[in-house]
């Protein structure tokens, strides 16, 4: 009795040690012969938004529910549905004989389930018309089918055009929390990296929130905890606080879970204006000591983005008093400062002349201070809303700018469904 | 009850109080006819073992680990006698594995990863084996450094282990054993195979 109880604890002990591993990646699944879209040119990025609306789904609803909305990216088309927060990651391309396919994947983000998606536009005189880059005139319908995993499309789909959405663009941010998926999620891919940024857009995302801190020798690099740690870390040699390495050592010694590489912050911000359309990028500062070269680098990214037409901001978030305190230094210093937000103290924001507000949503949707921050010219994007009970809750209540989630598929569905469009501010914004 | 040599450990303190060194007292005079039995016993115990650590660098092309260790504990053992299972308390450390990684800047550093382990836990002899399982902090020091870089780290983590020892060798006195155990701490992503001998030098006999 007294060797089973011992052996029982032993076997308990070694497997709570085991057992430690993180979540079962659900891989982004491929096409087996290669998929269709490397078969003709891209579809065009100016036919993209004329695609984005309220779609039934008149085949398909075990996967989809019964209405999808359809937003796009950066040569990104993108499904969102309230049915388990459930996205489609489409690319387009234009094959011959007027063919317009959009093939990708489907992903459930809460759990591991993930397939394969192939749809075609059914009218070829629309398609036709997008592949030339002209507005289509032609009804919007489209069929094909879909699978599970790997595994081949055999599952009928078919989707049809139905309304306009209400104006997101710049007016309601998706903000991705410093990912496309939690890391407890499947994605595969570590938050606040340059792999996650693109994928975020493919999942909904019109914006994302990174988390920045500052190595030894004063490189701002995109990572959330205080210390390298065996969780979000590879490599044996990978430890310490973020603030004891030089970059050099970082690079050296330490990878994401997923294998990325720890990305700077300046290399993040090009990433965001060059290879998405997202609207702004919220750098969460977790350290005071960040903020100055933060700041030099939002100033000159969103510099670049006038330079080339892209309507793209960074913003700095003023996370915590001592931020504010450097911000405030910072601001005296300088001859120009970035957008700022603040995060705990909406009378601030009016104080400092910052851009938004980002509540957390703990304390309620605080619908008074909405009011407050609104009346100074500021926006309010809410950080962090999942949940569909409380998105629909805050969306109802407070009719915010925006929220930060690891849901933005599920955000931007339920804000075209239930949501209305955030009035203007008062001034011209970069957000 | 009476004591007898236990001066010999400098344990006269718990002998006045009725603990008997029984390993004192066996090099000594037979013992008397009329002592009980002993009941139980503290033993003391030290081990040293070569270490065998799972990892990798982040980069493995451009870097490589040596995972061989070498390690040192203490252990003191509180061992019932009408029970096959007892408690213990061990503490030691010594270095984890070392290697040499590349920054992207082309400059090579050198890493060290040492370790301090404080652990309590329970074992069970049947026979000359003995299964111990221990669960306690961890105090990780690792240190990174180049020509004119250095950068160094201590962390609190727990780890656990599990162990196995044959005991091959018993003398009145002492007794020496070889054992395997596996270690982890999950914190702070380690995960070792010890392979060394334990020796039990001295013992305070309770009757």
């Amino acid at each position: 009795m007294n060797f089973k109880l011992l052996s029982f604890g032993a076997s308990f002990v070694v497997a709570a040690l085991l057992g430690c591993e993180g979540a079962a990646i659900a891989p982004i699944p491929a096409f087996a012969d290669g998929g269709l879209l490397r078969l003709g040119p891209p579809l065009p990025q100016v036919s993209h938004v004329p695609l984005e609306g309220h779609f039934i789904v008149k085949k398909g609803q075990e996967l989809l529910g019964d209405d999808v909305v359809l937003t796009t990216g950066k040569n990104t088309i993108v499904l969102s549905t309230g049915k388990e927060a459930g996205v489609v990651a489409l690319g387009g391309a234009c094959l011959a004989e007027d063919r317009l396919i959009l093939e990708g994947h489907w992903r459930y983000p809460r759990g591991t389930e993930i397939g394969l998606v192939r749809l075609e536009l059914k009218d070829k005189a629309a398609a036709r018309e997008l592949c030339a880059g002209s507005l289509p005139t032609h009804p919007l319908r489209f069929v094909g089918s879909y699978g599970q995993g790997s595994q081949a499309v055999d599952r009928a789909l078919d989707i049809e055009y139905d309304a306009p959405l209400i104006p997101y663009r710049g007016r309601f941010f998706s903000v991705a929390h410093h990912g496309a998926c939690e890391p407890s999620d499947t994605c595969g891919v570590s938050p606040n990296t340059l792999e996650t940024m693109l994928l975020s857009e493919r999942y909904g995302a019109t914006a994302m929130e990174v988390d920045v801190r500052v190595t030894k020798d004063g490189v701002p690099i995109l990572f959330h905890d205080p210390g390298f740690n065996a969780s979000s870390t590879r490599g044996s040699f990978c430890r310490g606080s973020v603030d004891s390495l030089t970059f050099d050592q970082v690079q050296a010694n330490c990878r994401l879970a997923n294998g990325e590489k720890i990305p700077t912050l300046e290399q993040g911000l090009d990433v965001l204006l060059d290879a998405t359309l997202m609207d702004f990028v919220y750098l969460d500062l977790k350290v005071p000591d960040a903020l100055v070269e933060s700041s030099k680098l939002a100033l000159k990214i969103n510099k670049r983005a006038q330079e080339v037409g892209r309507d793209f901001a960074a913003v700095v978030a003023l996370t915590k008093d001592s931020v504010t305190q450097e911000w405030l230094r910072f601001k005296d210093d300088s001859d120009e400062v970035p957008p700022c937000l603040v995060e705990y103290d909406p009378v601030l924001v009016g104080e400092l002349g910052c851009v938004a507000w980002g509540p957390t949503w703990t304390a309620g949707p605080r619908t008074d201070d909405v009011k407050l921050v609104r009346a100074s010219g500021a926006r309010v994007v809410y950080w962090t809303l999942n949940d569909d009970h409380f998105i629909d809750q805050y969306l109802r209540e407070a009719n915010p700018d925006g929220a930060i989630t690891a849901r933005t598929g599920l955000l931007m569905y339920l804000y075209q469904k239930i949501g209305q469009v955030p009035p203007e501010v008062k001034e011209p914004s970069p957000l | 009850m009476r004591a007898r040599s236990s001066t010999r450990f400098g344990l006269a303190a718990l002998s006045s109080l009725g603990f008997t060194s029984g390993a004192a007292w066996a090099e000594s005079e037979p013992a008397p006819a009329e002592l009980p039995p002993i009941v139980s016993s503290l033993d003391f115990e030290a081990a040293a073992y070569l270490s065998l650590t799972l990892g990798e660098t982040a980069v493995p092309d451009v870097g490589s680990l040596n995972p061989v260790g070498a390690s040192a504990f203490a252990a003191i053992r509180y061992v019932p006698r009408q029970f096959p299972f007892h408690v213990f308390f061990q503490t030691g450390g010594g270095l984890v594995a070392t290697g040499n990684t590349t920054g992207p800047s082309g400059t090579e550093y050198s890493n060290v990863i040492s370790a301090l382990f404080f652990s309590p836990g329970v074992g069970l002899d049947i026979s000359a084996l003995r299964l111990e399982v221990g669960l306690g902090p961890a105090l990780i020091f690792a240190s990174t450094s180049a020509k004119d870089e250095s950068s160094s780290s201590v962390s609190l983590a727990v780890a656990g282990e599990v162990g196995l020892s044959y005991r091959f060798l018993e003398k009145t006195t002492w007794a020496m054993s070889a054992g395997v155990r596996y270690q982890a701490v999950p914190g702070a992503g380690l995960e070792s195979i010890y392979l060394g001998v334990q020796v039990r030098f001295g013992s305070i006999a309770y009757r």
